[in-house]
C-alpha cells in the first residue's frame, strides 16, 4: 500500500506542476504576483526619474528661449506651444504607463487569482438507527455546520425540531461521481439513541452523512485566508449594500469618480477629518490586490491608472465579485480573514448566503477599519458603524425604514473568537499538515485550494476540550500551589481503522501554540512495561503465571555505575506471579523480565507496532525512560488493542483538488507487528490492571458494562502523569504535567485516570472483545498467588499459551 | 476470487438470523431481546465458548455500507468499496467480518499482502466461529496463491478445511 501511494505521489504533483504551467498562460498564479507588484513600483520610480531629466532639460531650454524674444505676442504662443508639448509628452506618458499596466491586469481576475489556501474537512457525521445521540446534541451539530433552524425545512440547510423529532434537508457536498445530493431526512430519538431514520417520503433511511464541516485552512505565509465564492453565492443584498456604502457612482463610472472624489473631499473638509474616502470599488479592489499599503502619489497615480484600465476590461459584476473575494476583512492571530464568504464564517459562524439584513451591514461596514471596527474588540463603536450603514441602506432605498429600525434593534450576533464554529483546530491541523508536507510542497498546500478530507470526529473533539477543560480546572494538585500551571495533552485514534478522531494540544485547545501531543516528549513511565511483558510473551520466555522475584536487585550499567531500581510503594521481598507484576505495576518484577528478554527486544517490539523513532537502549527503558509523544504512545496501544496488528494512525483520508480529482488517498492499511496471542495476554493482563491494579479506580467512573483495559504511568518525582488504554472500538491517551517538567504531585492514577475515564466514557461505545484467539487455554486461578482457583467462578481467569501446559490447572475456557 | 466476493453478500444474509444468540458488540444493540437471548444459551456477555461461538455479522447502517460496498466492488470502483467499507467499520468497530470484506477487496485490487493480513487480523477475532474462521483461512490461501507462495496457500487450504 505504502508503495503503491508512493508511486502515486509524483503523478499528483505533476499534476499540479502541470495546473501551474497552464495557469502561466491564462491567469495570474501567487508566485507571479509578486514579481508583478515590483514591476509596478520598479517602473514607476525609472519612469519618474526620467521625468525629472526631463524636466531639468525644458527648464534649462525654457530659460535659453527667453532671452532672444523680447515680443509679448510671440512669447505666448512659443509658452503655449510648450505647455502643449509638455502636456502630450505627460499623456503619451500616461498612455503608455497605463497600457504597461494594463498588460498587467489583463489576465489578473480570469479564473483563480488568488492563493486558495487548503480547506480541511471533518469526518462527516453519519446518521443510522441505533446511533448513540440525542437530539440535543444533533441540534447544536446542525448549528455549528450552519444549519438554519425554521418551522418547516424546505431547502439544503434548513431543520426542524418538534419534541424528538428532527427533520432536516442535507446540503449536497463532494463532487465527481462520489457528490453527494440534498436528502430530506427524519431523526426520531429514543433514550439517547436514534432510534429511526427516514426520507423526506417516509421510507426508512440505513444511514446517511451530513456534509463534513470545515474546520480549518492551511494558509500561506502570507497569511491570508479566503473562501472563494462564485457569483451566486453572493446575497443581493451584500452586492446592493456595497454599492450603497462604498461607491454609489460604481455601475456609473469608468473606474475613477472625480465627483466621489469631490465629494469626499467637501465632506472632509466640512467634518475637518478624513471621514469619507474617494476611493471607487474598482480603486480599492486594485489596491488590495496590486499594491502595497503605503499611501505614495505615485501609488495612487498607479492605482487611478489600473482601476481606468480594469474597468475598461472587466464587466462591473465581476470586478464587484473580485472585490467580494478579494477585501480584508479581520485579523485572527496570523491569519488574514479575507473576502466576504470567510468573514462571514469567522464572526458569524455562518456562511455568506445564511446571513441576516443586520450582520451584511455589519460586515459592510467592516471594510473601512477591519481593526478599528472590530466587533469583537470594539462592540459600541462596530455597532454604531453597523447602525449607520443600516442607515444608509435605508436612505438609499436598498432596504425599507421599518427594515433598517428592525435590523438596528438586534444585538451584534458575533460569536466568542476562537469557538469552534470558526474551525479552530490547531492542534489536528498541525498533524494534517505534518502528514500533507511528507508528500506535498507547502506552496500546494497553500495555493492550490486542495480539499482535505480528515479523520477528525468533532463532536467528539469538541467534547473532549471541554472534559480537559473541566477536569483542569477542578484538580487538586498536591505539590503546586494551584492547578493553573497544569497542562494537558489527550489523544484518541479508532484503532481499528487508524483515524485520529480527536486531539487536545493544552488545556486551552483554541491557541495555535504548543502541541503538546504531538511535539512534546516526555519519559512515559510504567506505560512501558505492557511492551516489557509483550516481548517476553512472544518470544516465550516468559507465561503469565510465571513467579517473579520482588527482591531488590542491582544493575551494572556501561557506564561502570550501578543502577538499584526502586518498587513505587517501597515494598519487596517474596515473588509475584507475572500477571500480578504487570497489573499493579511492580518496577523489580518487570526489570527482571527486561533483563531477561533484553533492551533490543523490547525496542523491536515497539518498533513492530509503528513506533518511528529511534529510543536509547538502556536499562532505565524497562521503566519508562523512554521519551515519547501522546500521539506516539497512542499508536503503540492502538496497535496493542488490535491484537497486534498495526495500522498506522492517520489524520488524512484523502486530497481533492480544486476541480474535485482526487490526488491521493490514505487508505487503512494492516501489517503485523507481533503474534495476536501474546498480544491477547497483555490486553488481558491490562484488563487485569482495571480490575485489581494500578487501573482500579476505573471502575466506579465507567459503566460495568463498558469492558476497558488500561494502564497508568508516572515519572520520577510525579513529573508525568499519564493513562493509557482502549475499549473495543477506541484507544486513549491522557498526559498531566507542567511545561516547565516540575513536580505535580499526581500519580497516573490520580492525574490522567480520571480524565482518561470520562473521554473514554464519552468516546467508547463498545466493550472490549474478550473471546480468546485460538491458541490460548484460559485457567482459572487465585489472583494473589496463582495457585488453581477452586471452582471457575473463584479467582481470575488467565490466558496462557495453549503449549505452556498446566496437567495441575483448572481449565475455564467457557466461562469469565 | 470472484466467486468469494459474490457469495459474501448473500452469506451475510443467510446467516443473518442465526445471530440472534450473538453477544452483543455495540451498545446500540444492547436491548433486551439480544441480551435475553444471549442469556437463554447460556452465554456470558463476552461469549467464550469452545464450540462455535458465531461472530456478529454487521447489523443495520454497517450491513447496508457492507452490500453498498459489494455492489461497488463489482462494478469496478474499489476506492468507493473502500470508502464505504471503512464508514462501515466506524460504525462497527472490531467486527471482523469487516475486516474480512476488506481483505477480499485488497485481493481483487491486486494487494494479496494486506489482503492476507487483513484476513489474519479477522482470524484474531473469529473465536472460534467455525464458518468466520473457514473464510478468513479460504481467503488466506486465494491471497497467498495470487501472492505465489504456493506451499503458504495449501497450508491455508488446510487450515480452511479444518474447519468445515
Amino acid at each position: 500500500m505504502v508503495t503503491r501511494r508512493r508511486s502515486k505521489a509524483p503523478g499528483k504533483k505533476a499534476l499540479l506542476r502541470k495546473k501551474k504551467t497552464r495557469k502561466n498562460t491564462s491567469r495570474k498564479t501567487p508566485a507571479q504576483k509578486k514579481p508583478l507588484k515590483k514591476r509596478v513600483s520598479g517602473k514607476t520610480s525609472a519612469s519618474r526619474k526620467k521625468s525629472k531629466k526631463k524636466r531639468v532639460r525644458r527648464r534649462t531650454g525654457r530659460r535659453a528661449a527667453r532671452r532672444p524674444t523680447r515680443s509679448a505676442g510671440g512669447w505666448r504662443r512659443k509658452l503655449l506651444q510648450r505647455v502643449g508639448v509638455v502636456f502630450a509628452v505627460l499623456i503619451a506618458g500616461t498612455l503608455l504607463y497605463g497600457f504597461y499596466l494594463d498588460a498587467g491586469i489583463r489576465n489578473a481576475f480570469v479564473g483563480q487569482p488568488w492563493e486558495r489556501p487548503a480547506r480541511v474537512f471533518a469526518q462527516p457525521v453519519e446518521l443510522y438507527a441505533g446511533r448513540n445521540l440525542q437530539a440535543q446534541e444533533l441540534q447544536q451539530y446542525l448549528h455549528q455546520l450552519g444549519y438554519d433552524r425554521v418551522a418547516q425545512p424546505s431547502q439544503p440547510g434548513e431543520f426542524a425540531t418538534t419534541g424528538m423529532v428532527v427533520r432536516l434537508i442535507t446540503r449536497s457536498w463532494g463532487a465527481g461521481s462520489r457528490a453527494a445530493a440534498p436528502v430530506a431526512v427524519e431523526v426520531r430519538f429514543a433514550d439517547g439513541t436514534i432510534k429511526e431514520l427516514r426520507d423526506g417520503r417516509g421510507a426508512p433511511l440505513p444511514v446517511i452523512q451530513l456534509e463534513p464541516q470545515l474546520v480549518g485552512s492551511i494558509i500561506p505565509a502570507s497569511g491570508q485566508d479566503r473562501v472563494v465564492i462564485g457569483a451566486d453565492q453572493v446575497p443581493g443584498l451584500l452586492r446592493e449594500a456595497l454599492v450603497a456604502v462604498e461607491d454609489r457612482r460604481f455601475f456609473q463610472h469608468h473606474g475613477l469618480d472625480p465627483r466621489g472624489i469631490a465629494r469626499a473631499a467637501w465632506v472632509n473638509l466640512r467634518a475637518g477629518n478624513i471621514s469619507q474616502g474617494g476611493s471607487t470599488i474598482t480603486q480599492q479592489l486594485i489596491k488590495s490586490h496590486f499594491l502595497d499599503n503605503r499611501r505614495t502619489w505615485r501609488r495612487k497615480y498607479a492605482e487611478a491608472l489600473m482601476a481606468v484600465a480594469l474597468d475598461a476590461r472587466m464587466p462591473k459584476e465581476r470586478i464587484l465579485l473580485a472585490y467580494i473575494n478579494e477585501i480584508y476583512l479581520g485579523q485572527d492571530g496570523r491569519r488574514a480573514i479575507h473576502g466576504f464568504d470567510l468573514a462571514s464564517r469567522f464572526y458569524f459562524g455562518r456562511s455568506l448566503p445564511q446571513l441576516e439584513i443586520q450582520d451584511i451591514a455589519l460586515l459592510v461596514g467592516l471594510v473601512r477599519g477591519p481593526s478599528f471596527y472590530d466587533p469583537r474588540r470594539h462592540p459600541q463603536r462596530a455597532l454604531q458603524r453597523r447602525n449607520d450603514v443600516l442607515g444608509i441602506l435605508a436612505a438609499g432605498g436598498v432596504i425599507s425604514a421599518e427594515a433598517a429600525t428592525r435590523a438596528a434593534g438586534q444585538p451584534l450576533g458575533v460569536t466568542r473568537q476562537g469557538q469552534r464554529n470558526n474551525g479552530n483546530y490547531p492542534a489536528f491541523l498541525s498533524v494534517v499538515t505534518g502528514q500533507l508536507l511528507r508528500e506535498y510542497d507547502r506552496d500546494d498546500l497553500t495555493s492550490t485550494g486542495l480539499s482535505i478530507y480528515t479523520t477528525l470526529n468533532v463532536m467528539l473533539q469538541n467534547d473532549i476540550e471541554q472534559i480537559i477543560r473541566r477536569a483542569l480546572d477542578g484538580l487538586d494538585v498536591p505539590d503546586m500551589p494551584s492547578s493553573a500551571d497544569v497542562q494537558a495533552a489527550a489523544v484518541v485514534v479508532v484503532p481499528e481503522t487508524g483515524d485520529l478522531a480527536a486531539i487536545v494540544g493544552g488545556r486551552n485547545p483554541g491557541f495555535d501554540g504548543f502541541n503538546r501531543a504531538v511535539t512534546m516528549r516526555r519519559p512515559i513511565g510504567s506505560l512501558i512495561k505492557p511492551f516489557v511483558f509483550l516481548a517476553a510473551l512472544s518470544t516465550g520466555q516468559l507465561e503469565l503465571d510465571t513467579l517473579l522475584s520482588n527482591e531488590r536487585l542491582s544493575v551494572p550499567l556501561d557506564t561502570g555505575d550501578t543502577w538499584e531500581p526502586d518498587n513505587y510503594s517501597q515494598q519487596y521481598g517474596g515473588e509475584v506471579p507475572a500477571y500480578r507484576a504487570l497489573a499493579e505495576s511492580l518496577n523489580l518484577p518487570t526489570v527482571r523480565v527486561g533483563l531477561q528478554v533484553g533492551v533490543k527486544n523490547v525496542i523491536t517490539i515497539l518498533k513492530q507496532l509503528g513506533l518511528q523513532r529511534d529510543i536509547p537502549g538502556y536499562p532505565a527503558l524497562f521503566l519508562g525512560a523512554a521519551e515519547l509523544a501522546p500521539l506516539e504512545v497512542a499508536q503503540l496501544f492502538s496497535s496493542l488493542s488490535t491484537r497486534g496488528f498495526v495500522t498506522p494512525v492517520r489524520a488524512v483520508k484523502e486530497v481533492v483538488d480544486a476541480d474535485g480529482v482526487p490526488l491521493s488517498r490514505y487508505p487503512l492499511t494492516v501489517s503485523r507487528g507481533v503474534n495476536e496471542v501474546a498480544a491477547y495476554q497483555v490486553i488481558a493482563n491490562l484488563q487485569l490492571a482495571v480490575s485489581h491494579g494500578t487501573g482500579r479506580g476505573l471502575q466506579k467512573r465507567l459503566h460495568e458494562y463498558l469492558e476497558v483495559a488500561g494502564k497508568t504511568g508516572t515519572t520520577n518525582d510525579y513529573r508525568d502523569s499519564w493513562f493509557a488504554g482502549f475499549s473495543g472500538d477506541v484507544a486513549g491517551v491522557v498526559w498531566l504535567g507542567t511545561d516547565d517538567n516540575s513536580p505535580t504531585g499526581l500519580t497516573g492514577a490520580r492525574g490522567a485516570l480520571p480524565v482518561w475515564a470520562d473521554i473514554m466514557a464519552r468516546a467508547a461505545t463498545v466493550p472490549l472483545d474478550t473471546r480468546a484467539p485460538s491458541g490460548i487455554q484460559k485457567y482459572a486461578v487465585y489472583y494473589d498467588s496463582a495457585g488453581p482457583a477452586a471452582s471457575c467462578a473463584h479467582g481470575v481467569l488467565i490466558p496462557l499459551r495453549a503449549d505452556s501446559h498446566r496437567p495441575e490447572g483448572l481449565r475455564c475456557d467457557g466461562n469469565q | 476470487m470472484r466467486p468469494v466476493c459474490n457469495y459474501s453478500f448473500a452469506l451475510l444474509l443467510l446467516l443473518l438470523p442465526a445471530c440472534a444468540a450473538v453477544t452483543s458488540t455495540h451498545k446500540g444493540g444492547a436491548d433486551p431481546a439480544v441480551a435475553g437471548s444471549a442469556s437463554a444459551t447460556g452465554m456470558t456477555r463476552n461469549g467464550d465458548r469452545a464450540d462455535g461461538t458465531t461472530v456478529m455479522l454487521p447489523r443495520g447502517a454497517a450491513a447496508h455500507l457492507t452490500a453498498e460496498a459489494e455492489r461497488y466492488q463489482a462494478a469496478g470502483d474499489y476506492i468507493a468499496a473502500a470508502a464505504s467499507l471503512e464508514r462501515a467499520m466506524r460504525i462497527e468497530p472490531g467486527n471482523p467480518w469487516l475486516s474480512l470484506a476488506m481483505a477480499r477487496l485488497r485481493l481483487v485490487e491486486g494487494a494479496p499482502g494486506q489482503a492476507e493480513m487483513l484476513a489474519r487480523r479477522a482470524l484474531s477475532r473469529a473465536a472460534g466461529d467455525r464458518i468466520l474462521t473457514n473464510r478468513c483461512w479460504e481467503l488466506v490461501a486465494q491471497a497467498r496463491q495470487a501472492g505465489g507462495d504456493k506451499a503458504g496457500a495449501l497450508e491455508a487450504a488446510r487450515m480452511a478445511d479444518q474447519h468445515q
